[in-house]
């Protein structure tokens, strides 16, 4: 029996997604990419806040009603990491902000801050009451999980693969990624890390044998107004997006971590610290991490 | 081990995890919560580093009203331990140390009536001794299996040790057992000093050969726990050259069988506890051997984390024996069997150690420094001495390390 290495593309979650991993067979490599396609496929018609029939979308509507939802395992456990990262991040990361982001999305102007202002007087993880079973929101009140489940989906396809016995591998799902284990004589995968000004070119290349790897950039979504760019990533307490305009603003962050989930937050959060503060929060949390500042300039070590 | 459980059991005791904050540490317990995420943590190599360890081991002179003659100090030992890890790549890794001591002191030669019980003899002369030990090995992962090899030597003027080992390691498939395997053997050349002199045997060597199995369960998202078994059997000479005995008036070497067959029981359970966060430890030893020795050891220690770069880590350990048909500290007239010994480590004591270490943790370093105090004594042993054994020590033990990972 030959390892050999099998690659499956195929568009999930609204993105790119690739799993690559080294198979006996073709079928057993098939089997693999089953599996985590399916994976993929569950999380995202579970907790997708695009589709108006997701479960994610009753729970809520549940949960805004007196008596609020009991959680199952799986939204317990997401649940309990949301508010660890609200919490971590002094309120800066909420995952009842949609309301927000989908006003910065639908302006072409700055929204006032009477509009600001009433949204924020609407959102927040401090107005829900979780006990780690039940949940109970005030009605109106929305869950976006988009910032979370991602990570999460790469790292359970990784586990469901490492179950079914695969060793050597990754799972990508649109630059979230979980590394199985190197190849198999050890070497490992080089990642390239795009320059966030001219898409197609790596900037760098990360060398990474297992765990996870994520990345938080403004490359991917950025709002232009009156000549200002905005950046996609709004911080929950002011309202506001990271400005990212100074050379010093980062304009993308990776780190790697045990877990894609664990990866995917601390970039999220770095980026929403920008400057001075961000480096002092990525170099104190231990984690190996890599930032591209608007400047082009490069920080951190990931290898 | 590997899921959710572990992060927060190992967060106390994985140095991978150490170099995360706190912070970072709990979101990834959190997230190995999650189903599914059981298998997540894939092997990894031990992190790379360099240590460097000085220990200074002092035991107490003996009470004037134990000693019949002699020197009065004993041992004190100074050693210093060089250690390197370096990984060739993710699944290949060396690790080298070298160990140099110099010891110094008179020891326990044997025990003779007194008006109140035995009273030790010292050896008259302090030995000086220096003792150099190097050994490598070599770790490697393929698939769920972890396989570590290693050989090392270690020489002193008076005695060379030969010694290999090898051992395996088996994740289960949901990450929540590990199984290992191993066995050593080592080849011992003793060639005491001033033989002639003193009717020493010239040369001799021993064997030993030694197999173990050990299995380790995590219960919960806490607590993990070890169960583990050996076997050892040791061939050849197992008499100290230096020892001897004291029988009717006349002193001879002692003679202890050639051959020892012992086995070990061990229980350990790590339990993480949340509210301090702290890691307490309980390990239990059970030993028991063909000469008919018996001994009892449990050891519990609580890992306290203060801030986010010290960690003070007090222990405490009993250790209770019983003796061997063929020891006493002196026999009247000529014992039954064939073998005699009156080393006071065979005798029935029991001896407890307190210790404590703190440890300052930087980004790529950290320095721990500890002490211990040791006492053994008759009246700690579980079952009544049927003599007082007059050598049993007494010491301190005081150590520093530094620690760099690259």
């Amino acid at each position: 029996m030959t390892l050999e290495l099998h690659r499956n593309v195929f568009s999930e979650m609204g993105c790119p997604c690739e799993i690559s991993i080294y198979a006996n067979s073709a079928k057993a490599a098939r089997e693999a990419f089953a599996l985590g396609e399916e994976e993929a496929g569950r999380l995202d018609r579970k907790y997708s806040h695009y589709r108006s029939d997701s479960w994610l979308a009753s729970f809520q509507e549940r949960a805004s009603q007196s008596g609020g939802a009991e959680a199952d395992a799986e939204t317990a456990v997401l649940l309990d990491y949301a508010q660890s990262l609200f919490e971590f991040s002094n309120g800066s990361f909420d995952i009842t902000m949609r309301p927000l982001t989908a006003l910065w999305d639908a302006v072409r102007a700055i929204p006032s801050p009477e509009q600001i202002g009433d949204i924020l007087g609407r959102i927040g993880w401090h107005r829900v009451f979780w006990d780690g079973q039940v949940l109970s929101m005030p009605p109106g009140m929305t869950l976006d999980l988009g910032g979370l489940v991602k990570e999460y989906a790469a790292d359970r396809i990784a586990g469901l693969l490492r179950q079914a016995g695969f060793r050597h591998g990754f799972v990508d799902l649109g630059g979230d990624f979980h590394f199985l284990g190197p190849h198999p004589d050890g070497s490992p995968w080089r990642v390239g890390i795009r320059n966030p000004s001219a898409r197609n070119a790596a900037l760098a290349e990360i060398s990474i044998g297992s765990g996870g790897l994520a990345s938080s950039g403004d490359y991917e979504r950025c709002t232009e107004i009156n000549g200002r760019r905005y950046s996609h990533l709004i911080d929950a307490r002011t309202g506001w997006p990271v400005e990212s305009d100074h050379d010093a603003g980062l304009s993308a962050v990776s780190v790697t971590a045990p877990t894609c989930l664990v990866a995917g937050s601390v970039a999220t959060i770095a980026m929403l610290h920008q400057g001075a503060r961000a480096k002092a929060f990525l170099e104190n949390s231990g984690l190996a991490w890599m930032s591209v500042a608007r400047s082009g300039s490069i920080e951190g070590a990931i290898q | 081990m590997a899921p959710g459980q572990r992060a927060e059991a190992a967060a106390a005791t994985d140095s991978k995890m150490e170099r995360y904050s706190k912070a970072i540490r709990s979101l990834l317990a959190t997230s190995l919560g999650l189903p599914g995420m059981q298998d997540l943590l894939a092997k990894e190599l031990p992190e790379e580093g360099a240590d460097y360890r000085y220990t200074f081991y002092d035991e107490d002179p003996i009470p004037q009203n134990r000693l019949a003659f002699g020197d009065p100090r004993r041992y004190e030992i100074e050693s210093h331990q060089f250690r390197v890890v370096k990984n060739i790549d993710d699944s290949y890794g060396l690790e080298l140390n070298f160990q140099h001591e110099t010891m110094s002191g008179s020891s326990p030669w044997y025990a003779v009536p007194g008006p109140d019980g035995p009273l030790q003899v010292m050896s008259g002369a302090t030995i000086r001794e220096r003792r150099n030990q190097a050994d490598a090995g070599v770790r490697f992962l393929r698939g769920d299996w972890s396989h570590h090899a290693a050989v090392g030597y270690s020489s002193e003027n008076d005695y060379v040790a030969r010694y290999g080992s090898y051992s395996v390691e088996l994740e289960s498939a949901d990450g929540l057992r590990v199984t290992s395997w191993g066995v050593s053997y080592s080849n011992d050349e003793v060639t005491p000093t001033d033989a002639r002199e003193f009717g020493r045997v010239e040369s001799a060597d021993r064997d030993a050969l030694s197999g173990s199995l050990s299995v380790t369960q995590v219960l919960s998202r806490n607590t993990v726990l070890q169960g583990g078994v050996s076997l050892t059997r040791q061939s050849g000479f197992l008499s100290d050259p230096y020892k001897l005995v004291w029988i009717g008036g006349a002193v001879i070497a002692e003679n202890r069988p050639d051959e020892r067959r012992m086995l070990t029981w061990t229980a350990r359970l790590r339990h993480f506890v949340e509210g301090p966060e702290a890691a307490l430890s309980m390990d239990y030893r059970y030993f028991r051997d063909d000469w008919d020795v018996a001994a009892h050891t449990l050891d519990i220690s609580w890992k306290q984390p203060i801030g986010e770069t010290w960690e003070v880590i007090p222990s405490v350990r009993y250790h209770a024996q019983s003796a061997p048909d063929f020891y006493a500290p002196y026999f009247l007239s000529q014992p039954g069997g064939i073998h005699w010994s009156s080393d006071y480590r065979l005798g029935t004591f029991g001896a407890l150690s307190y210790r404590l270490h703190a440890r300052l943790k930087g980004e790529k370093w950290s320095l721990s420094m500890g002490a211990e105090y040791y006492d053994s004594d008759e009246s700690l042993a579980l079952a009544t001495p049927h003599f007082d054994s007059p050598g049993l020590v007494s010491f301190w033990r005081l150590s520093a390390a530094l620690r760099f990972l690259y």
